[in-house]
């Protein structure tokens, strides 16, 4: 969507046949002499050590899983344990060309991907960087208990520290990586790059994506691996991620000394299994998973299908990818042939492969293959080979030995709130990093000049000025936008139609004037990947602002923002933080589809603030307060509401910087006999009402805006109840599972003695949203709230109720689930 | 062969019990054991239970009448089964199965089905309605509520509270306990109603004498609003035996202050003890009741029983105190309260008090008392004349808690006393030994620390 790219009839009308590039399958030729010279004696046995390492690991926790002891140490494992048995040339290979700086995210399946990666990094950095890594990592806690057990070489004490990192990990100690709180299926260790490990499979491709996005944006080295399964292929997400990364703008519109593409590869682990489905002959059809590339842009995504059995084979692939992507034309794709010798899990009864083939992938098995190779060249001979399988075991003996054990390796003391203490970092910071944002126009000569020169209250005298010449909900938003944008050189906003048309709804209009494009551009259609993106982009350390044009889109975007979003605060215990502000817009007048208000759905996911402003002022301040904190905010706005001036504030929106108060709600019309508390656009329906109790019945009405769902303080609303001894609650959230349910719960127990009622709540229908000729039958009206005061609160005197609200209506819709 | 249902004899002096509920209704299966009925007498509530397994055949007395003990108040036997000769003389029959002759006459019309007659609506009271009544004494039952499906709101009891008149809080608590009515105007400040206004309900506690919508004449004045009660019960025994005390003993009251600055400071070292010692809930009354029980026994002309012909003087001390309940005074009896610490005291006096609360004092628990004492101090009474409890010959009165200003070397200084009244017999006890005991009682008050020696 820029006027700079024009589409010819001429040319998309053109017969012609489509061309595609070939995909080279295995293409890797070994050559001993060569790779003794490229690699070294002893770098070559160091890849043995390394698969060593691991296959000794996984067999360890598949005994202790499967026969509760491993040499004697007996220890009851409760969590998973998803191994790789068997693909240890795939990790290891990948990891010998790949920096500290580069990163891997990976899957449930990633032990074999931590341990490979950090051991590589430990021979690239020196002592006095893994010293200063291992003592500022967790205040230097873990190391504290892995000095107790080592000896020797720092670098030594570095490679102890990282089997232990990971197995108390595994174990949920206080001491592991994460603190106990990704476990087997999410540890990771950012100082060597090892990213986050997602359970949710092929959630680690658009997270990746975003974090190679940074690395791109932020001018920073290296590039992002997203390790994921053959079987993932099959996840929307991860198509979603693919076009994301091989985007045309990159090259055509982004400013060429950026470098080009995100620098991501994508490499599917091809173990031919997907838990029990068969990729391929069963469950997908595209027989040779590199194929895909074809389908993803003109160069195939580089795709490769490389030989994983083979370390030198899938240490040659990277290396030429690596510089691939440097270069700036990713993304990359590689099939990685693997074999699982274990099971999917331990409780895994092989009931969908054949033994025989499991024997004929054994016979191959990398660690058997690799060391007659390293035998039949010279590189090492049996006794050499033992020594390292012993040491090997007699470090992870000392491991799992300080692992097991309670009092070395204790659990996070959960008799206090400490898991609820790491749900957000509730930090609040200027810019994520310092350094001069770049710009395309200094801010005086922006759109604020016309913003800030407009009317900042909507009403003189009481009546409401020409809203052309008043600042709007809208413009409120954009300013705060702008404001962050001039202060946060890490900063980036991405969405549909966000550059150009300036969002759906024109919130941006004037950013793409002041804004390069690899801070301001549009995504494809992809709620996921626009989602998962941003939350690659902030847990590395960036601040992004990712938009959902309509709130109904969320859907597509559901693990994005219910498992990804709102978990790696907490999950990796603090180490990541997630300055993710998500905006969504609640629609009206465009049917069941673009109408809904789901703030209930995400009030229940746990990791996530939660806003609604409803007027300019906190609109403004409340995306301001957002755009300087660390935590991830679904910012809810309501398209009813973008075109309207302040009329609440009577100081009108300040066009200097302010914040709204976390999680204070706002009284916006004082009363004593009857308190209602709006969230979002109802909040005017809410004042409609109070003025018509006021003025036929005399009933003095309060209403409050809550303004924030998460979090919450009720102060306020308690203290207004508890005067009032009257509460209705009302938003355009449907009302079955309303979040307005939980106030009225925490409302009823908390003020329970100061109720002359119970609390009512006053939600949309549970039906579709029906047409905008019909929308009023839908979402709560001024008549309703009256009504159900009447029935359920306080009847009015000589008040003849036009809709139903008793209580036998609710037990019939209720009977009938409507 | 049906088995008749007996009114039990509940204790020596018990002549009759009230039939409060009908726990079981003509047709119902009855197990042997299960509790057919519930039984007020002048001192407990109690169940009635069936001797034997069937069907409860017919209740020969309503709730509410007030039956002599060891008359057959129901049957149980087998559905049909004649039981004529168990039917007591005199007794109605207010529900067997087949009372058909009671029919309405035809012409009335049947009630429209739809309105369940059998279970009234349940009618709700909002917690803030609940709590507001509370606060201001003011009794909710009988309200008309306006709020949903009538529930008595804020604004209901609030209209009630306007339609009262304006009363001091301890005049407004004392019409509420139902003892007392009031005037419509008071002698207070602005008319306000104080207690001096209050006249004792009579012949019984009206339960809404204010509220109560006036019968036929909208003009007809406050006052003539009144709710005849039957006396029966407790408040019949009450009303017997207090007259008789009156009638049958020469009683003297006799008035001293005790210094109760020990008093308070001990009460406040046990309100901060440890939880595990299990003191935190003793009150200033159980210290009284202690120093009582301690006293007495060098005074044994004060406890003692007199029966006209003989005095009889007991060693131990059998501590009678008065309980405020719904139904009336009871005054259950703490057993040799000489022997018992401070704690175990405390204990068996909140024990007594709420068996009596809930109804569940046995009889025995009500008799043997050797001296009583009674408490209107936390209702802010200062001094008071208490009524004998024959043949007990002595019963004390505790007050209110007051500063009383006292010489010391500099000038006068404000010292908290508390009140005791000690009504004796005169016709066995004289003035002076009366004298003698309310000194040695209110010295060991003063220093009840060191009665916690002994």
């Amino acid at each position: 969507m820029t006027k700079s790219l024009t589409i010819s009839p001429d040319a998309v009308r053109q017969p012609s046949v489509l061309q595609s590039v070939e995909i080279p399958l295995n293409s890797y030729m070994p050559d001993p002499a060569r790779e003794a010279e490229k690699y070294g004696t002893e770098n070559l046995v160091r890849m043995y050590r390394d698969m060593a390492f691991i296959r000794e690991f996984e067999t360890m926790l598949d005994r202790l899983k499967k026969e509760g002891s491993y040499e004697g140490i007996e220890y009851n494992h409760k969590g998973p344990a998803h191994l790789s048995i068997g693909q240890e040339a795939s990790v290891v290979g990948q990891s010998y060309h790949l920096s500290p700086d580069d990163f891997i995210f990976g899957s449930h399946r990633s032990h074999g991907e931590i341990l490979a990666k950090s051991l590589s990094a430990i021979e690239q950095l020196s002592d006095d960087e893994l010293t200063r890594i291992m003592e500022r990592y967790m205040d230097g806690k873990p190391l504290r208990v892995v000095e107790k057990f080592s000896s020797g070489s720092v670098r030594s004490l570095a490679i102890n520290y990282v089997l232990y990192g990971t197995l108390a990990e595994i174990f949920a100690r206080d001491y592991g990586f994460n603190r106990g709180m990704g476990g087997s299926m999410h540890a990771f260790f950012p100082p060597f790059g090892v990213m986050p490990n997602n359970a949710i499979v092929g959630g680690s491709a658009d997270i990746a994506v975003g974090a190679a996005l940074y690395k791109r944006v932020n001018r920073k080295p290296g590039i992002v691996i997203a390790n994921i399964g053959d079987a993932s292929m099959g996840c929307g997400p991860v198509w979603e991620a693919m076009m994301f990364a091989a985007m045309d703008q990159y090259h055509t519109l982004w400013d060429a000394d950026l470098g080009g593409a995100p620098p991501i590869l994508f490499n599917f682990m091809n173990n031919f299994y997907g838990m029990g489905g068969q990729p391929v002959g069963e469950t997908m059809g595209f027989g040779v998973l590199a194929r895909v590339g074809i389908g993803v842009n003109p160069d195939a995504m580089h795709a490769e299908r490389i030989d994983g059995f083979n370390p030198l084979a899938v240490a040659d692939a990277i290396e030429r990818k690596k510089q691939t992507l440097l270069e700036g034309r990713g993304p990359v794709l590689l099939d990685t042939v693997t074999y699982r010798f274990s099971g999917h899990s331990p409780s895994d009864a092989m009931s969908y492969r054949d033994k025989t083939e499991v024997e004929q992938w054994r016979a191959q098995d990398s660690l058997i293959v690799y060391a007659d190779y390293l035998k039949d060249n010279g590189h090492a001979d049996d006794e050499r080979l033992e020594s390292i399988q012993k040491e090997v075991k007699i470090r992870i003996l000392d491991v799992i030995k300080a692992a097991v054990s309670l009092d070395i390796s204790p659990r996070l003391d959960t008799s206090i709130d400490s898991i609820g203490g790491m749900m957000f970092s509730d930090q609040f910071k200027d810019r994520m990093a310092e350094g001069t944002p770049e710009v395309l126009l200094p801010k005086e000569e922006s759109r604020l000049k016309a913003t800030f020169a407009k009317n900042r209250f909507g009403l003189k005298d009481g009546k409401p000025l020409p809203k052309l010449q008043t600042l709007t909900y809208a413009e409120a938003l954009y300013e705060a936008m702008m404001h962050r944008f001039y202060e946060d050189p890490t900063m980036v906003a991405y969405g549909e139609e966000n550059r150009d048309w300036g969002g759906a709804f024109g919130v941006y209009r004037g950013l793409t004037e002041a804004l390069p494009y690899h801070r301001l551009f549009n995504s494809p259609i992809s709620e996921a990947a626009i989602v998962g993106t941003a939350v690659g982009y902030a847990m590395c350390g960036g601040r992004v602002v990712a938009e959902l044009m309509y709130c109904d889109f969320m859907g597509r975007a559901g693990d994005e923002i219910f498992n990804q979003m709102a978990k790696w605060q907490a999950m990796s215990a603090n180490v990541l933080q997630m300055p993710l502000v998500l905006r969504v817009s609640v629609g009206s007048k465009y049917g069941a589809q673009h109408s809904q208000d789901w703030t209930s759905i995400v009030a229940h996911i746990p990791g996530l603030k939660v806003f609604f402003p409803a007027t300019p002022y906190d609109a403004k301040g409340m995306l301001n307060l957002a755009l300087r904190g660390t935590d991830p905010v679904v910012f809810f706005e309501s398209q009813r509401l973008y075109p309207e001036p302040e009329v609440l504030v009577e100081s009108g929106v300040p066009v200097d910087y302010y914040e709204i108060e976390m999680g204070e709600p706002a009284i916006y019309r004082a009363g004593t006999d009857l308190t209602i508390v709006s969230v979002g656009a109802t909040l005017y329906r809410a004042l409609d009402a109070a003025k018509e109790l006021e003025q036929k019945h005399g009933i003095s009405t309060e209403v409050i805006d809550a303004r924030f769902i998460n979090p919450l303080n009720y102060d306020k609303i308690i203290e207004s109840v508890r005067k009032t001894g009257r509460i209705a609650l009302t938003s355009d959230a449907c009302e079955r599972g309303s979040f307005l349910h939980t106030m009225a719960s925490h409302l009823s127990q908390i003020a329970f003695d100061y109720l002359d009622a119970p609390v009512a709540v006053v939600g949309a229908r549970n039906w579709i949203t029906p047409p905008a000729e019909m929308e009023e039958a839908f979402f709560p009206q001024k008549e309703w709230i009256i009504d159900t005061i009447h029935e359920r609160v306080l009847p009015l005197a000589n008040h003849r109720p036009s809709t139903l609200q008793a209580t036998d209506e609710m037990l019939r819709r209720n009977r009938l689930g409507i | 062969m049906a088995t008749a249902i007996v009114m039990p004899k509940l204790g020596n002096t018990v002549e009759s019990s009230i039939i409060v509920r009908w726990q079981k209704q003509p047709g119902d299966a009855v197990s042997a054991g299960d509790s057919v009925c519930e039984i007020e007498t002048d001192k407990a509530t109690m169940e009635v239970e069936s001797p034997v397994a069937g069907t409860l055949l017919a209740q020969f007395f309503g709730e509410g009448e007030d039956v002599p003990v060891m008359i057959n108040i129901a049957v149980v036997g087998a559905p049909g089964e004649d039981f004529a000769s168990l039917r007591p003389a005199g007794a109605g029959a207010p529900a067997t199965p087949s009372a058909s002759a009671t029919a309405p006459p035809a012409a009335v019309p049947a009630a429209p089905v739809e309105t369940p007659q059998s279970e009234p609506q349940r009618v709700g009271i909002s917690p803030r309605a609940r709590h507001l009544a509370e606060r201001k004494g003011m009794p909710t039952t009988g309200l008309a509520g306006s709020g949903p499906g009538g529930r008595i709101i804020e604004r209901d009891v609030q209209a009630a509270l306007e339609a009262q008149p304006r009363m001091t809080p301890l005049a407004r608590s004392m019409v509420a306990s139902g003892d007392f009515v009031a005037p419509p105007t008071g002698s207070g400040a602005g008319g306000r109603i104080t207690t001096r206004d209050l006249q004792p309900a009579a012949p019984a506690p009206a339960a809404q004498p204010l509220t109560s919508a006036a019968p036929a004449s909208a003009a007809a004045p406050v006052e003539d609003l009144v709710e005849v009660l039957p006396v029966r019960g407790t408040r019949k025994i009450i009303a017997e035996r207090m007259l008789a005390s009156m009638q049958t003993t020469a009683q003297l009251t006799l008035d001293m202050p005790a210094d109760a600055r020990a008093l308070q400071e001990y009460r406040k070292q046990l309100k901060a003890s440890s939880e595990a010692l299990g003191l935190q809930k003793v009150t200033i009354n159980d210290l009284v009741l202690l120093a009582v029980s301690r006293t007495l026994p060098q005074f044994p002309d004060l406890n003692a029983l007199f029966t006209g012909d003989s005095i009889a003087q007991h060693r131990s001390v059998h501590l009678g105190f008065a309980v405020d309940t719904p139904r009336g005074l009871i005054v259950p009896v703490i057993r040799h309260a000489d022997r018992l610490s401070l704690k175990e005291i405390s204990r068996e006096a909140r024990r007594l008090a709420d068996a009596c609360q809930n109804g569940k004092i046995t009889p025995d628990e009500l008799s043997g008392g050797t001296f009583t004492v009674t408490n209107l101090g936390s209702l802010g009474v200062e001094h008071f004349t208490p009524i004998l409890n024959p043949p007990q010959v002595a019963i004390l009165g505790v007050g209110s808690i007051h500063l009383k200003p006292v010489e010391d070397g500099e000038g006068v200084a404000f010292v908290p006393h508390i009140a005791l009244s000690l009504t004796i017999n005169h016709q066995v006890v004289d003035g002076a030994p009366g004298a003698r005991f309310l000194q040695a009682l209110s010295r060991n008050l003063s220093q009840i620390h060191l009665l916690l020696a002994l």
